[in-house]
Parts: C-alpha cells; sequence; structure tokens
C-alpha cells in the first residue's frame, strides 16, 4: 500500500478524507520509475462531480493501455484542504501515486463549464506550476486542455501551454509519441510546442497573437510563421472501433454519477440554435449495438455497480434504442441492475420503456420545451410542438405519472413578453390535461407541475454566437412576468416555479464569448479568493466585480453586445467543420422563425459531412 | 444460506466512512457473482447486514458481516464456506481482507439466524501512539507528569515532515522507506507509564462527561471496561490474542493501550473516551490525533469472550 501524500492528521481533519486516497477499485497502478510519461488527468472539480465524469474514464484507458505511459488523476481539493495545502505548503499530487504532480510530463485538465475556470488557477498554483503559461521551464509539466470550453480557449489562452481541439481518442497517441521523441532529442520546450502546434487539433496558444480594432473588436489574429492558420476538430470516424472503458474506475464515495455511463452515440441530429453540444460534436455517430452489449456486460461485472445509465444528447435519436433496451432490461433483469434513462423524448415508446425499468410513482417525466410558444419554439428550432408536449403527457398520465418538470429559458434572442407568458399557459395546460385525462376515481392526489427558468447564455459555434445576452435586470423581470402571468393561470396552484441565478449565468457569458484579455479578469478573481464559482455556497459575485473593475474589461461589450456577423470572433480560427455561413443562415432563420430540418430528415448543410461519418453517410450505406 | 464474514479493514481505506464500506461490499459481492438473496419489491436490495460501524480513521481486524445467498450460483454449483470465501475474496481490493468466514445455523425458533447487529455486547481495541509523538515525563512542581508532545516535526506540527518550503528540495513522498524521526518509548518511561495506567483503571469509579444527544451526562465507565493492559511492541497483555492485531500498523514509540469495552446498541464506550479519561487523571491533555484505534474483535458474550 502506497504512502498517502496526506498525513493522518490532514486527512482526520478534512471534509470526506477519501477524496484524496485514491485506491478505488480498478484504479490503475504502475511503477512511476518504469515508464516514461507520467500524465495527470484533471477534472477542475470536486471529485464526486469529476468521478462521474465519462471522458476521464475514456482518456484514462486510452492513455495507460499504453506501456509507457502512467495516467493519474486529480481533482480540485475542497476549500477546507486547499486552505491547509497553502499554510503547509503542500505540494498538489496525483491520486495514484500520490507523488507532486509538478514532477510530471503533463497535465491535462478538462474545461467542461466555464464556472470552474478560476479552479484551473488553483490547480496550477496548489500544484507549484507557475500560472502562465511563458514562465514555464521544462522543470514542469506541459499543461494541455481539453473539453467543450476549449472551442472558445481564449480566456484561458496564456494559462495553457497546449489546447487539444476536439475529441480526445485520435491523436493523444500522436502527441505521446512525439513528446518521447522530442526528449530524447534533447529538444527544447518551444521545440517540443512547435512540433505540438503542427499535429492537426493542436493549439499552442503561445504561437498566436490577437490584434485589436480602437473599438474592441478583433482586428486580426496572427499565427506565427510555421504553424496552421486555422486548428481543426478532431473527430472519432468509427465510434464502434475505439478505446472505452472496460473497467472504470469505482469511487468509494457516492459520487454525482454513482453507475456505469454507457455512451450510446456522440453528436445530435436536433439542431437546436442555443445548443452548443448540437453543433460542436456533429455529425451523430452511433456506436454499434454489439459495442455497446459488450461494454454494458464489462463494465458491468467490473465494477459492481446496481445502475447503468445510456449517455447522449437525445438518446431516442439511437435508432436501435429498441433493440439495445430489450437486451439491457433482460440482462440487467437477471443481475438486479437499475437501468436509468436521461435525455429521452416522451412517447409511447419511451414511456413504455421507462415503466419497465423504473417506479412510475417515484419518478418525474421530463419535457424540455425550452420556449413557451410556438414562434419561439420555431426561432430556436426546437422541433417539439404542443401537441406532442400535450399527448406524451396525457400518455403518461394514463400510465400512471403525476409529477411533470418542464425546463425553459429565458431571454433567447427575440424572445418577446408574450413568449413568456406562453411558459405558464403551456404548464396550465399541461397540469389541466391531467384533470381531463385521470378519472377523479383514478388520482394518486394532484398534479405536479414544475417550471425552471434558466437565463440563455450565447456560445461559440451555434447560430446564435453574435446575439446579445440580455441584461440581469431584464431576465429578473421577465422572470417576474413569468411569476405575475403563473399566479393568474386556473391550476396555479400546481404549479412550481424555479428559476437559475442571474449572477452566474451572465459571469458564464463572459467566458463563454470573452477573448484573450478576459483572462485577466479570471485572474483577478482568483486572487481575490473565487474557487468553486460553480457552487452556490462559494460563489461571491462582490468578488467577480471587483476583478472585472481592476481589469478594466467592458462587461457589456462582451455580454450584452450584440456582433455584427462580420465581425472577427475570438473563436474563428477553430474550424470545427461548421461552416460560418451555415451559423448565419440559421440566425437570419432564427429571426423569421423558420425552422431547419433535423440532419435524419434532410441534410441542413452545416459542413460537417467533411468527415464522410456518422449521419452524412447513412443514407449512403 | 447465511454466511458470517469477519473482515480486516486496515491502510488507506481506514478514511471510508461506514455507509461507504456498505456500499464497497454491495458491489465487491456482485463484482464476486456470489449467488446473494435480494429483498423483495420495486427495488430489491442485497440481503446483507453489518455489525457495528467502525470511525473514519479507526482500522480493524474485527468487523462481521452477514449475507444470505442461494444454496448453488448461478450453475447449480453447491455454495460451500470455502467457495463463498474464494469468489468474495477474489472481488476486494487492498485494505479490505476476509479474516474468517463460516455458515450459520438457522434458529429453528425464530426460523431466523440471529442478526450480527444484534448481538454485540463487547469489543477490543488497541490503541497506538502514532510516530512523531511521545510520551515524556516532565517535572513539574517537584511532581512527576506524563505528557503528550509532539516533535518539532511531527505531522500536527506548523509544518509536515513530507513538506519542505525549498522548492527544489526531494520530498520524503519520493522515498517512502526513510527513516522517521520518532524514537521508541525508553523502558523506565514505559514502566512508570505502565503503574500509572494500572492505577487508573483500579480507581473505584471513572466518571466522565460523556456526550448524548440530550447533552452532557457524567457518567461511571468502570462497569464497561472488562479488561485492559498496556504493552509496548513485543508484547501483548494477557487475555488479548494476536490474530486481533494482525492488520494493525505498528508504530515506532511502542505504546499500545488494549481495552475490552462494552459495545452494541445498549451501552458502546468508545476507547478514545477511556484514553481521555486517563489522560485527565494523569493531569495532562489528551491528543487524538496523537493515536491510531484499532478494533481487534466483537464478541457476543463477553463473560465467555465468545466471538461472533
Amino acid at each position: 500500500m502506497r504512502k498517502l501524500a496526506l498525513s493522518d492528521e490532514v486527512l482526520m481533519s478534512v471534509d470526506k478524507s477519501a477524496r484524496y486516497i485514491g485506491h478505488e477499485v480498478n484504479a490503475v497502478w504502475k511503477d512511476p520509475e518504469k515508464v516514461d510519461i507520467r500524465f495527470c488527468m484533471c477534472f477542475p472539480d470536486v471529485y464526486e462531480v469529476g468521478m462521474s465524469h465519462i471522458g476521464i474514464q475514456i482518456l484514462y484507458e486510452l492513455f495507460n493501455r499504453r506501456e509507457d505511459t502512467f495516467c493519474e488523476r486529480v481533482y480540485s481539493p475542497w476549500p477546507d484542504l486547499d486552505k491547509i495545502m497553502r499554510e503547509k505548503n503542500i505540494p498538489l499530487f496525483a491520486l495514484e501515486s500520490q507523488q507532486p504532480i509538478k514532477d510530471f510530463d503533463f497535465l491535462g485538465i478538462t474545461l467542461q463549464y466555464e464556472m470552474c475556470y478560476t479552479n484551473v488557477l488553483q490547480i496550477l498554483e496548489l500544484s507549484q506550476i507557475p500560472l502562465f503559461a511563458k514562465e514555464r521551464t521544462w522543470e514542469h509539466p506541459i499543461v494541455i486542455g481539453g473539453g467543450p470550453c476549449t472551442y472558445n480557449p481564449e480566456p484561458l489562452a496564456l494559462f495553457f501551454d497546449i489546447i487539444y481541439i476536439g475529441e480526445g481518442e485520435t491523436v493523444y497517441d500522436l502527441l505521446m509519441e512525439t513528446y518521447k521523441d522530442s526528449r530524447k532529442k534533447g529538444e527544447t520546450r518551444e521545440e517540443f510546442l512547435m512540433r505540438a502546434a503542427n499535429i492537426e487539433g493542436l493549439y499552442v496558444p503561445a504561437f498566436y497573437e490577437p490584434e485589436y480594432n480602437a473599438d474592441g473588436t478583433l482586428a486580426a489574429f496572427n499565427a506565427r510563421d510555421g504553424v496552421p492558420k486555422k486548428i481543426r476538430r478532431q473527430v472519432v470516424a468509427d465510434m464502434s472501433d475505439t478505446v472505452y472503458p472496460e473497467k472504470p474506475v469505482v469511487p468509494y464515495i457516492r459520487a454525482v454519477q454513482d453507475r456505469v455511463a454507457l455512451e450510446i452515440q456522440r453528436g445530435c441530429i436536433r439542431g437546436c440554435r442555443f445548443c452548443q453540444a448540437g453543433m460542436i460534436y456533429r455529425p451523430i455517430r452511433e456506436r454499434s449495438l454489439e459495442f455497446l452489449k459488450k461494454y454494458a456486460i464489462a463494465m458491468i461485472n467490473s465494477t459492481g455497480y446496481e445502475e447503468i445509465t445510456l449517455c447522449s444528447l437525445s438518446s431516442s435519436d439511437y435508432t436501435k434504442l429498441a433493440e439495445l433496451m430489450d437486451f439491457l432490461i433482460k440482462e440487467m433483469g437477471e443481475r438486479k441492475i437499475n437501468i436509468s434513462l436521461p435525455s429521452l423524448r416522451i412517447d409511447a415508446f419511451s414511456l413504455d420503456v421507462m415503466s419497465r425499468v423504473q417506479d412510475v410513482r417515484k419518478s418525474s417525466i421530463t419535457f424540455a420545451p425550452e420556449a413557451g410558444t410556438q414562434r419561439m419554439r420555431n426561432i430556436i428550432n426546437k422541433g417539439l410542438d404542443e401537441e406532442t408536449i400535450l399527448s406524451g403527457a396525457c400518455e403518461a398520465y394514463k400510465a400512471g405519472w403525476n409529477k411533470v418538470k418542464l425546463y425553459f429559458m429565458l431571454g433567447q434572442p427575440f424572445e418577446e413578453d408574450s413568449d413568456v407568458e406562453g411558459i405558464p399557459h403551456l404548464a396550465d395546460k399541461i397540469a389541466m390535461a391531467y384533470y381531463d385525462t385521470v378519472p377523479k376515481s383514478e388520482r394518486q392526489g394532484k398534479v405536479q407541475v414544475t417550471i425552471s427558468t434558466s437565463y440563455f447564455v450565447p456560445k461559440p459555434f451555434t447560430p446564435f454566437q453574435w446575439a446579445a445576452q440580455i441584461t440581469p435586470e431584464e431576465y429578473l423581470r421577465r422572470k417576474t412576468l413569468l411569476m405575475d402571468t403563473l399566479k393568474q393561470e386556473h391550476n396555479y396552484k400546481s404549479i412550481k416555479y424555479n428559476w437559475h441565478d442571474s449572477n452566474t449565468s451572465i459571469l458564464e457569458g463572459l467566458l463563454a464569448r470573452g477573448d484573450r484579455r478576459v483572462g485577466r479578469v479570471i485572474l483577478e478573481a482568483y486572487k481575490e479568493g473565487c474557487i468553486f464559482d460553480a457552487w452556490t455556497d462559494f460563489f461571491d459575485m462582490k468578488k467577480w466585480e471587483k476583478a472585472i473593475e481592476k481589469s478594466g474589461i467592458d462587461f457589456g461589450f462582451y455580454t450584452t453586445r450584440e456582433r455584427d456577423t462580420s465581425e472577427l470572433l475570438p473563436w474563428d480560427f477553430i474550424d470545427t467543420g461548421i461552416s460560418r455561413k451555415f451559423l448565419e443562415r440559421e440566425y437570419v432563420k432564427a429571426s423569421k422563425a423558420e425552422i431547419t430540418k433535423n440532419c435524419r430528415e434532410g441534410c441542413g448543410g452545416c459542413g460537417c459531412n467533411s468527415w464522410n461519418t456518422g449521419v452524412c453517410i447513412e443514407s449512403k450505406a | 444460506m447465511i454466511f458470517r464474514i469477519r473482515f480486516a479493514k486496515y491502510g488507506v481505506v481506514k478514511f471510508i466512512g461506514h455507509l461507504d464500506v456498505m456500499r464497497y461490499f454491495q458491489k465487491a459481492v456482485r463484482r464476486s457473482m456470489l449467488p446473494i438473496k435480494y429483498s423483495q419489491g420495486f427495488n430489491p436490495h442485497q440481503l446483507m447486514v453489518f455489525a457495528q460501524p467502525l470511525g473514519v480513521g479507526v482500522t480493524s481486524d474485527g468487523e462481521y458481516m452477514d449475507i444470505e445467498t442461494e444454496d448453488a450460483d448461478s450453475k447449480g454449483n453447491p455454495m460451500s464456506e470455502e467457495i463463498a470465501r474464494t469468489m468474495l475474496s477474489s472481488a476486494l481490493t487492498e485494505g479490505f481482507e476476509i479474516v474468517s468466514l463460516r455458515q450459520i445455523p438457522w434458529d429453528e425458533g425464530t426460523k431466523h439466524p440471529e442478526n450480527a447487529m444484534a448481538l454485540i455486547a463487547g469489543a477490543d481495541y488497541m490503541v497506538s501512539l502514532k510516530d512523531g509523538y511521545s510520551i515524556k515525563q516532565v517535572n513539574a512542581a517537584g511532581e512527576n507528569k506524563l505528557v503528550i508532545a509532539s516533535k518539532p516535526d511531527a505531522p500536527d506540527a506548523p509544518d509536515a515532515p513530507d513538506v519542505t518550503d525549498a522548492p527544489d528540495a526531494p520530498d520524503v513522498t519520493d522515498a517512502p522507506d526513510a527513516p522517521d524521526a520518532t524514537d521508541a518509548t525508553d523502558a523506565a518511561t514505559l514502566t512508570y507509564l505502565k503503574e500509572k495506567f494500572a492505577a487508573f483503571i483500579s480507581e473505584k469509579e471513572i466518571v466522565i462527561n460523556k456526550k448524548t444527544k440530550s447533552g452532557e451526562k457524567m457518567t461511571d465507565i468502570k462497569p464497561y471496561i472488562y479488561a485492559s493492559g498496556l504493552a509496548g511492541n513485543e508484547e501483548i497483555p494477557e487475555g488479548f490474542g494476536t490474530i486481533g492485531t494482525m492488520h494493525a500498523d505498528i508504530y515506532t514509540p511502542g505504546i499500545r493501550f488494549f481495552l475490552r469495552l462494552s459495545a452494541g446498541s445498549v451501552v458502546n464506550i468508545k476507547p478514545e473516551l477511556v484514553l481521555e479519561a486517563f489522560f485527565s487523571y494523569l493531569g495532562s491533555e489528551y491528543n487524538p490525533l496523537a493515536f491510531q484505534i484499532h478494533r481487534m474483535q466483537m464478541y457476543s458474550d463477553i463473560e465467555k469472550t465468545e466471538s461472533l
């Protein structure tokens, strides 16, 4: 048994010390002396959140398949331990070997949401690695970023040596080979980075320099000689012939996702105009049934989990879902394993499946109409109409459900007050449908409808990337309008309303569409003491306001300003495969409330057929 | 079939709390393919019962759980103690180990086996002074007094031993075999400490301020201390077997308290209460971080020291 980095005294004085001890079931162990490359994979949030992420498990498997590489893990120390580590000058360590990360070859950090950016700086500082990439030498690890937030890497550009754009399965092996070769030849760190910058999909921020106009907009994005001007997103061509974990690491303490995760497909056909994931993971690519059956059984056997969940952006679009469910219900039923099915469209088929795998009385039915009127749903291209929602709800009521959750966004482009009022109107119709559908004698209590609204944040590489985010004051006004309208509804006593905090969303807007100058705000906020901003207990808007003031940036310039479609955007140097023309076309169509067909109904011409895979070639196969 | 499993919990997994240990074993049983029985209902759960929970930070050689399995596995092979032990062992990871596994009979009266949890009457503990600490005699006002001291570089001192301020100095974590700075306790101090402990235990009553849900209460715990002793690393007091120390860490100071205490749902005395009372008797301060508690065994019948 390895010696722990933290003393018993420290571990006994912090909350949930099992976060820091490693040694979990299926954790990989290699002799650090006998490998060439030591890679530490980081999810910059607390252990229970980070351990729930399937992407890390895939990459952990990918790296550890290599005999020459030992990939370990690290998560953000909770503020109680953070304080002790600073006081006692304890360097941040990897869970497996319990050795300091500063001695590793690579530190890979996944960027899953903007509100973890200050935690990235926490990880670097606790690791005793210089915050700025330019201050690092061969004495320090190569710090590499990945994940969905890297589709606009600029706010964090100065803190990373390399940013990996796209899916990790493709060029990490090449990067490892290049690293080994470079170290063997005794090249400088810059020479190595220059070679890395020439691997497709890898962005080395130090080799690119933004130039600004007097009005603050981007004038040019200059690439140094010898590096590509555009960074091409990495896409796995065959999802059934790629790495996936057979033995995921099983935490001792309960993780947020305490179950086996089976990623059935990547990408989405739907093309909702607000959704970044729906764009940046195009085209939809399914994994084969054989692949999924094999991994489902292997992962259940190796972990001992009592639940398996299907992962995808829209499970109902998996073409062989019925067959997969038949298999899982039989195999998992025998093993007394529960099946959970998120992201299902509510219809007769999904209700049937759901009633077979979960307790109807305890669970709720979720719809995400995202907008209250048909006009608005057309603007956002959400292919869901009122009739479908109501008939789905009626089917669910007949099958025994009486709890309905509804998700909406406030502040999407072209939204009018009548669209806001449409939200409680729709909720009322859904509640009403219960009393119309279920006879009094069969009702199990009242129907419970819950409305949740979030505050829309425009994201890069979506048709709304040019749109203005509404101000927090305007969001609060619309929230109040919604609430006042709700009180007039017939069934308002059966309807509950939750809304998302406005401060985190407007900051998310700043970080999502910021340029390189926004890095200063993140640094200042971190210096003010901001970490774990995604946690309401720790989020402190006052510190962020101070940081914005100190860094001298114009908050509104990044958030509530509508961009002209001719403007050079900070993320335009990334080639996601989605053409800018397509996004512009979609934005115009949105303004006219015109819809675009989903990928299976008809190609919208986004440009992702350049990969020649997934849905783009389905019809031809 | 019901199997009663005695297991050890040691090393880094001592930081895993009781609920997580239960979840660990539920997963381990599934990985082992043991034909465990499930309860009825929409959310069936495994028929598995744990005895007394173990506190975070405590190691043990005497944990118990009962599991109920089918008489044969899915292929029809009959279950036996040997097969069950082999199957479960294969699914356990470092830090958890089966000490013994035996089939327990059904109670013909109740048509149900006696529940492991309800049976607990007493437990043996070994409490060791950890590395980095010592117990010293100090002369205060003409009187010899025993106090717990921590070395300047002890883990709870401002700077931990495995931490260096100089960024380039080698880390102790890199050299797990680096000699520890702690010294063994000298014979004279150990003898003196033994005398003091014997005198403390012989007191008519040992009153402590016990914290309960409703507040604090003065309680005499003397009747619940069934046996005790103090020993160095090479000895074990009479009546305390060696099996219960198999997975316990050995520390350099060589000061080990052995305690047989009332345990279970009626009166549960934690060993740290006794230690706290002892140091209070010595007129010095008790430091819970200075000691490692190890549960050695649990008993169903304290008179006959019959284990579960």
